[in-house]
């Protein structure tokens, strides 16, 4: 009688609950998982994260100009020493190169040793030099050797007069040119290879 | 629904003797207006569907025109009940009870049904109750069956009254019936029943008297002129069609409409679809613009997360260094101590120049890291021969090793250590360390005879101050000052570019237009960018 229509509505009611309680199974058992719904305060959050990651990265920037700074003060200094890479019979025509330009001759000129670590960033090359020179030469010869860059500086040096040769400018000299290189570890900080 | 009332109603009764009859009413307003009218006394073998079917033709087929079928009235007994408020469930089989002590027959044999007329005193209610035989129902049923279209309500004219003609004394008794069953309002609503034997006793009652379907609100039409007999039959059916044209009809058809399923009516149907297709696309449209927020919240956090991995992973490139900056300082420092630890050679030999009096001679002379030694010959004894060279700040130790004499000639064996020479670039490069000043450098040496100095060694300046004193600057070697630097110190020293290895090529400035260039998500506010 008048009750069909109370439970058509019934199984309707029954049938929406299974199909929910279906799909809620299927999220619930399956990989689909439930969808994230996101809200408001999710895209702020993430938003202030990105900022505060901002923030920092412009900290670190700063950073970064104070050392490229910082590097190039140093660079320059470098500059007054041989490269890392440099071969030591460079260093020996270079010094060479200077004698001839000063017209000063020598009996012999050559490298001594190995190198030597002065510290982790700088190690040394010495190069031996004698002979009968004259005076005037040796002048501009060291002149040379203290202007040269990179930087030359003797470690010994002894000047002994030759009072029985036909010139009284003619000196023996003997001498240990240093230079000072830097270090493959110098080398790579100074090329910027560790801030990048 | 109970907002919307129909405009036309169609309704058919039939009576004892064969006799249908049907109204095809519309609704102006208030008023009922009766538009057509069929009656058709059925012969014998007719059926209650071939003459709703022909009634249906007569006053004209439309499905949407809801349609009661009232039946025989004569054969429907009702009863009133004053019931408290209950559930439809609890209703029913509280009248399942009641039928019980009315009628000597079984349930099954009658079919039954009630009708919630309205309030009564306190909170209870007046239910009309309706019971007929089964297979009259039955009758009824297989009636409608066979006209191919649905039908809205089957209810006896006697279940529609109140509040259709409510204050009115009405007589629903077909023609031809001895016995007409007068319907009297009753004090505190329903209705009670009398028998009247002439249908002229009472003149003013609808369905007696000379006009019997005289009433306020209704407008007979073609029945306006029908005689009294003839418009008595069509009492029940106008009855029906007020009330299919009331605003009980809506609500009235949820509580009391037992049609079967295949035989309610499919209406509208058109009306429906829109209707359902209008919600559809609400439901879409709100789940469109649902998952449309969904996914543009969900792209907006997606473009947020990526831009904070972009600035991660360019914040991993300036954080890639580690301790680079304390690597810088050792190699600043190591490099500054090489270059200004320096001792020159061409110096001290032009200290010794201008130290010593130009009648003594150098007979031999080695250097080795500053340390001098030195073989002097002097003609004459002077006492002061060394006196400039002992005294000299340019030498931080001096020391007589020999003195010979050699007929006029005097012999000198003297070593000498010299002074670091950068001993104040120490200091200055101490006050770098702690971050106090840059590299301050000394103006060039001024080649000159040096004064009678203290002979006092000093690992400071002369005047023993923190400062250089410009105006007694320390000395230098002989010519181009190899360390000359500008006032700025070694940081803006030119350095030609052919001087600078490859791999010490400037690195540039640092990304920052990387950063810039970075996209940011959209909705981050302007200023804040």
């Amino acid at each position: 009688m008048a009750s069909e229509t109370t439970s058509g509505r019934r199984y309707l009611l029954y049938g929406l609950l299974i199909v929910g309680l279906g799909i809620g199974y299927l999220f619930m058992f399956s990989n689909m998982g439930f969808p994230s719904i996101p809200f408001g305060g999710d895209i702020a959050s993430e938003s202030s994260r990105a900022e505060a990651t901002r923030a920092e990265l412009v900290k670190q920037q700063k950073l970064y100009r104070h050392r490229l700074e910082e590097l190039a003060q140093v660079r320059q200094l470098a500059s007054f020493v041989y490269p890392a890479d440099t071969d030591a019979n460079a260093i020996v025509r270079q010094i060479e190169k200077l004698a001839y330009d000063s017209g000063m001759s020598y009996s012999s000129l050559r490298r001594i040793g190995g190198r030597s670590e002065e510290n982790s960033f700088l190690r040394t090359e010495e190069v031996t030099i004698n002979g009968q020179v004259d005076i005037k030469q040796l002048a501009i010869f060291l002149k040379e050797i203290e202007n040269s860059r990179p930087l030359l500086e003797w470690s010994m040096f002894s000047v002994t007069p030759r009072p029985n040769q036909p010139s009284p400018n003619l000196i023996y000299i003997s001498g240990r040119i240093k230079a000072y290189l830097l270090t493959d570890e110098a080398g790579a900080l100074l090329s910027g290879e560790v801030m990048q | 629904m109970i907002f919307f009332r129909e405009k036309r109603c169609m309704s058919f009764s039939w009576d004892s003797q064969g006799g249908y009859y049907g109204v095809l009413a519309q609704r102006r307003g208030e008023r009922v207006a009766i538009r057509r009218t069929w009656h058709e006394q059925a012969s014998d073998q007719a059926t209650i569907s071939e003459m709703l079917a022909k009634g249906i033709a007569t006053l004209g087929e439309n499905r949407d025109i809801p349609l009661i079928v009232g039946g025989n009235v004569s054969r429907v007994f009702f009863h009133e009940l004053v019931l408290p408020a209950m559930s439809p469930e609890n209703l029913a089989r509280a009248l399942e009870f009641e039928i019980a002590k009315l009628t000597p027959s079984r349930l099954e044999d009658i079919h039954w049904n009630y009708r919630d007329v309205g309030p009564a005193e306190g909170e209870q209610r007046l239910i009309r109750l309706l019971c007929m035989p089964a297979d009259e129902w039955q009758r009824w049923i297989e009636g409608a069956s066979g006209l191919g279209r649905g039908v809205d309500v089957f209810m006896p004219a006697s279940a529609a009254l109140d509040p259709i003609l409510a204050e009115r004394q009405v007589c629903l008794s077909p023609e031809g019936d001895d016995a007409l069953y007068l319907l009297e309002p009753r004090d505190g609503g329903g209705r009670s029943v009398r028998l009247v034997k002439s249908p002229m006793e009472v003149q003013d009652a609808f369905g007696l008297g000379p006009r019997p379907l005289a009433c306020e609100r209704l407008t007979l039409g073609e029945l306006d002129s029908a005689s009294p007999e003839q418009a008595r039959g069509f009492a029940p059916a106008v009855v029906l069609a007020m009330y299919g044209l009331s605003r009980r009809f809506a609500s009235d058809r949820k509580q009391t409409a037992d049609v079967p399923r295949e035989l309610r009516p499919r209406r509208h149907g058109m009306l429906k679809a829109v209707a359902a297709m209008l919600v559809l696309y609400l439901i879409a449209a709100l789940a469109f613009m649902t998952i449309r927020s969904i996914h543009r919240s969900n792209r907006q956090i997606g473009e947020w997360k990526n831009y904070d991995r972009q600035l991660k992973a360019e914040l991993a490139r300036y954080s890639a260094g580690g301790d680079v900056d304390a690597r810088l300082v050792e190699l600043k420092t190591a490099l500054l101590q090489a270059i200004l630890s320096r001792k020159s050679v061409p110096d001290a030999l032009v200290e010794l120049t201008t130290s010593l009096d130009h009648r003594v001679f150098a007979r031999r002379l080695s250097w080795s890291d500053g340390k001098l030694n030195v073989y002097l010959t002097a003609k004459t004894d002077s006492p002061d021969t060394l006196l400039a060279l002992s005294q000299s700040d340019f030498f931080d130790k001096y020391t007589l090793v020999k003195r010979e004499s050699t007929g006029n000639m005097l012999t000198y064996q003297v070593d000498l250590e010299q002074k670091d020479y950068f001993t104040r670039g120490e200091e200055v490069l101490n006050q770098q360390r702690s971050g106090e000043a840059g590299i301050l450098v000394p103006p060039p040496r001024k080649i000159q005879k040096s004064p009678p100095r203290s002979r006092t060694p000093s690992t400071s300046f002369p005047d023993g101050g923190d400062l250089p004193d410009l105006d007694n600057p320390p000395r230098l070697p002989v010519g181009d000052d190899p360390f000359r630097l500008p006032s700025g110190g070694f940081g803006s020293l030119p350095l030609p570019p052919a001087q600078l290895p490859a791999e010490m090529a400037p690195l540039g400035d640092p990304p920052l237009s990387d950063l810039e260039k970075m996209p940011i998500p959209e909705d981050t506010p302007r200023e804040e960018r």
